[in-house]
């Protein structure tokens, strides 16, 4: 037990100190987004890893969860602490209503069905001019302030920890989650449907438990990133973004509690390395993913075990004498 | 007494009617053997009557006096009508024991772990309790199976092929298996090519051929039925033609 | 105006954008259907390749200055190429895994990213548009149409039929439907897959090529320009049963004279959200699209 916690004490410790560390505020900014990404596709590792269910919709959940905190802290003159709560039941009740039709499908159609609710949201947000600022984003979301403390003093750090704070949470939760008779089942689903199934697990309440349990990290982190940006984009539920999650999540090795935050946290210092690069930053993105697909299917998680079999063959290799 | 009552169930895949109305009862604690030749329908008379994938096209399934017919495939399971399939399937990432958990229903009590172990051990795999699933051996992954079906708190155990694939050693201790389980007050259907084995196991033997009941009755009886003979060496001809 | 007249121009609008809009999905997912059903996968990059395509035809007939035939036959040619490339680099590796249909998702929307932000370092962010086939205006049931426009409704049915006869005719066009039908039959009857697999790409790529020229000249050119067509004709495929070529030119009519008809009544917002919003319903009503069986 004690062992197992020195990882992520290092991790959330060092995390910690960063602010100590620097002041840059670019930096800043970057590790903020990369901690909310961690947030947001960790939660998509819910369906997509342990349940083995294509929810190409979660990055509108984030989208979702952006606008509905927007709107309501904004037009509604909500105070801005509700922004969270706002974010995850909107997310939440998206998931929820996604995973409706998912229920009936299989394989590719639910590829495209979910695929289909995001770009339906998308056509909506631009619909609804009024509501939502249409193509142009909906911008000058008030910031996020507790106590008479605004969140963008002190040069946003107060940003920092509300998300390094999210990332916590969710690796308690997630590994919980993994840990529990709930988790089991969502894993037992992926393994084996029909055998599930025949084993007395309820497919429908499982699959849509999943899908809301998944659902709650894009809408805490769209909810903090509308609250620190101070807009809401309709490029939000586009292709790049989707493509961007996507490749964190398969960087770092899907269906394990800390691949998606690595990768999260590694494609983002790594994307920001490759600036310079203009547009061309996302060629290499693109040829990262097919070769993740390609030669390293579990991503960065995959590492520690493949460099164990090759501890284990090198050491077989020593200790068994040569056939003549 | 009747305990799992299957009547004049049918199922069609397009123009192949793969189940023609059969009929018949499975007693409260007997062991009953489903035979008949490859194709006769007896997997699929397992698959419709849990609804995995889905259930029949027409007839009855009463399970102690309650109609499955409105039922999900899921609380089928939870009324009390467990199977296992052909093939040793696991959910190869979990854990032998979160294999048992996950079909445990709720309300066991306080401590489901030691429920469950105790459940292993009655077939031989409290040892590996916590070894993932996909590492342990093929008997053992077949033991598995019927332990997450006996975890299911079944009355109706449907077995389809129990020894497939089993060497002789195996063979004579899934056959105490099955004993050792119908003594616990549940019923068995098994489907079994090994002869010896389903003639030792089944009180009751129940053949289908093209999917109809052929023959029913004490299995000495229905083995010399020159309409089961026939059914078997007809479909043996066929084979070899 | 009287009522009668007002939906008589109603009628002929909605006609002649419906038949435009119908023209172009067809060409478009046509391709898609045809690697559905030759590999059983769904090709993202699909639009991409189209875009590509436009670009091309782009630099040759205008900034080169070598005249559309060149630049048509540059752009089948490179969008040819791209499609043997998707095929041989995101598709033909993961053939042998189990959940290939996920995977090649997320290999062909690598492939998308990748085209997509290629032509955006190659040509730029500056909006760029061909110029139009035929000059002119053309009258199609009352309605003025350009000569352009009136092409694209000509020859997009054409290329469906030859389309279907070198599917249904030529030993090649056999030997695809062959190999889709049974891999391992083909292989013993002397066809290679790999070839049959490369060359139904190719097609396809092209097609969206054509159709990248075509589209090229009525709407700006830009990165991106594949999106939207690409999640059109998934609809239409979707539609139409995935892959049969009779259902997508059906799925295509139905889809494109629905838009024209919506977006003169609706509007163009509510038309888009409209579209998703039906073909969500078909996906859980119908899977299997309105053509397909059970």
């Amino acid at each position: 037990m004690t062992r197992t916690l020195v990882f992520p004490a290092l991790f959330f410790g060092a995390l910690a100190l960063l602010p100590l560390m620097t002041d840059d505020s670019y930096v800043r900014h970057i590790a903020i987004i990369a901690l909310l990404y961690a947030v947001v596709v960790s939660g998509w590792n819910i369906t997509l890893g342990f349940g083995g269910v294509f929810n190409f919709a979660h990055l509108a959940l984030f989208a979702i969860a952006a606008y509905a905190t927007g709107i309501l802290t904004k037009t509604y003159d909500w105070p801005s602490w509700t922004g969270i709560p706002v974010g995850i039941g909107a997310s939440v009740i998206a998931a929820l209503v996604v995973c409706l039709p998912v229920l009936r499908l299989r394989g590719i159609y639910v590829i495209l069905v979910t695929f289909g609710f995001g770009q339906l949201c998308f056509q909506f947000v631009l619909n609804q001019r009024e509501l939502t600022g249409g193509n142009f984003g909906f911008v000058r979301i008030p910031p996020l302030k507790l106590f008479d403390y605004s969140f963008r003093s002190d040069g946003g750090i107060g940003y920092y920890y509300v998300a390094l704070l999210l990332l916590l949470i969710t690796v308690v939760l997630i590994h919980r989650f993994v840990h529990s008779p709930f988790g089991w089942r969502v894993m037992a689903l992926r393994e084996n449907e029909p055998y599930a199934v025949a084993r007395g697990i309820a497919l429908a309440r499982v699959r849509l438990s999943t899908f809301a349990f998944s659902a709650i990290f894009p809408g805490a982190a769209g909810a903090v990133y509308a609250q620190y940006v101070r807009s809401a984009s309709p490029d939000m539920f586009g292709f790049s973004f989707l493509t961007i999650a996507l490749s964190m999540l398969l960087l770092g090795g899907v269906g394990t509690i800390w691949g998606p935050i690595v990768g999260a946290l590694v494609f983002s210092v790594f994307s920001e390395l490759m600036t310079p690069l203009g547009p061309g930053r996302y060629l290499v993105t693109a040829v990262v993913i097919v070769a993740i697909l390609r030669f390293f299917p579990k991503g960065l998680s995959g590492i520690p075990e493949a460099w164990q079999t090759w501890r284990k063959r090198a050491h077989a290799g020593r200790d068994v004498a040569p056939q003549p | 007494m009747s305990l799992l009552t299957v009547s004049n169930v049918t199922k069609s895949f397009g123009a192949l009617r793969a189940l023609r109305g059969v009929s018949f009862d499975v007693h409260r604690g007997e062991v009953l053997g489903l035979a008949g030749p490859n194709g006769s329908g007896k997997s699929t008379l397992f698959n419709v009557l849990t609804k995995i994938p889905v259930g029949p096209d027409s007839g009855r399934v009463v399970l102690d006096g309650v109609d499955l017919s409105g039922l999900r495939p899921h609380q089928i399971v939870r009324q009390g009508l467990a199977r296992i399939f052909q093939t040793e399937t696991d959910f190869g990432a979990l854990t032998v024991i979160q294999n048992v958990l996950v079909a445990l229903p709720r309300g066991i009590g306080r401590d489901v772990r030691l429920y469950a172990l105790n459940l292993l051990e009655d077939f031989g795999l409290a040892d590996q309790a916590d070894r993932p699933a996909s590492e342990i051996g093929v008997f053992d992954r077949k033991k598995l199976m019927i332990a997450t079906a006996m975890a299911c708190a079944p009355r109706v155990l449907l077995l389809d092929e129990p020894a497939a694939g089993l060497s002789k050693p195996e063979v004579g201790a899934m056959a105490k298996l099955i004993k050792q389980i119908n003594r616990q007050d549940v019923a068995i259907v098994v489907i079994e090519h090994v002869m010896p084995l389903l003639l030792d196991v089944s009180e009751r033997l129940v053949v289908l051929d093209f999917g109809e009941v052929l023959a029913e009755g004490l299995p000495g009886e229905v083995v010399r039925d020159p309409k089961v003979i026939e059914a078997y060496l007809g479909s043996e001809a066929q084979a070899h033609a | 105006m009287d009522f009668a007249d007002g939906a008589l121009s109603a009628f002929r609008a909605v006609f002649a954008s419906g038949l435009v809009l119908s023209s172009l999905y067809v060409m478009i997912a046509a391709g898609l259907a045809l690697v559905w059903s030759t590999l059983g996968i769904f090709n993202f990059a699909h639009g991409a390749i189209m875009v590509i395509g436009a670009y091309v035809a782009w630099t040759v007939s205008i900034d080169l200055g070598l005249g559309q035939v060149a630049g048509l036959v540059a752009a089948l040619a490179a969008s040819a190429l791209i499609g043997v490339a998707v095929n041989r680099l995101l598709v033909q590796p993961f053939l042998a895994q189990p959940n290939i249909i996920l995977i090649t998702v997320m290999t062909t929307l690598s492939g998308a990213f990748f085209l997509e932000n290629s032509a955006l370092l190659i040509w730029g962010p500056r909006i760029k548009q061909l110029e139009k086939i035929v000059d002119g205006n053309v009258f199609l049931a009352g309605t003025a149409i350009s000569g352009h426009e009136a092409v694209i409704i000509v020859v997009a049915p054409l290329m469906m039929l030859a389309l279907w006869a070198f599917l249904r005719f030529s030993w090649t066009g056999k030997a695809i439907r062959a190999v889709a039908q049974n891999r391992e039959f083909a292989e013993l009857s002397g066809i290679r897959p790999e070839r049959m697999y490369a060359i139904a790409f190719a097609i396809s790529a092209a097609l969206a090529g054509f159709a990248g020229v075509m589209l090229g000249a009525i709407r700006f050119i830009t990165p991106t320009l594949g999106a939207d067509p690409l999640i059109k004709a998934m609809i239409v495929v979707i539609l139409g049963g995935l892959g049969s070529i009779p259902g997508t030119i059906l799925g295509a009519y139905l889809v494109g004279f629905g838009e024209a008809v919506s977006t003169y009544f609706l509007g163009a917002y509510w038309t888009q959200a409209m579209m998703f919003f039906v073909f969500i319903l078909i996906l859980v009503i119908r899977p299997n699209g309105l053509m397909g069986r059970e």
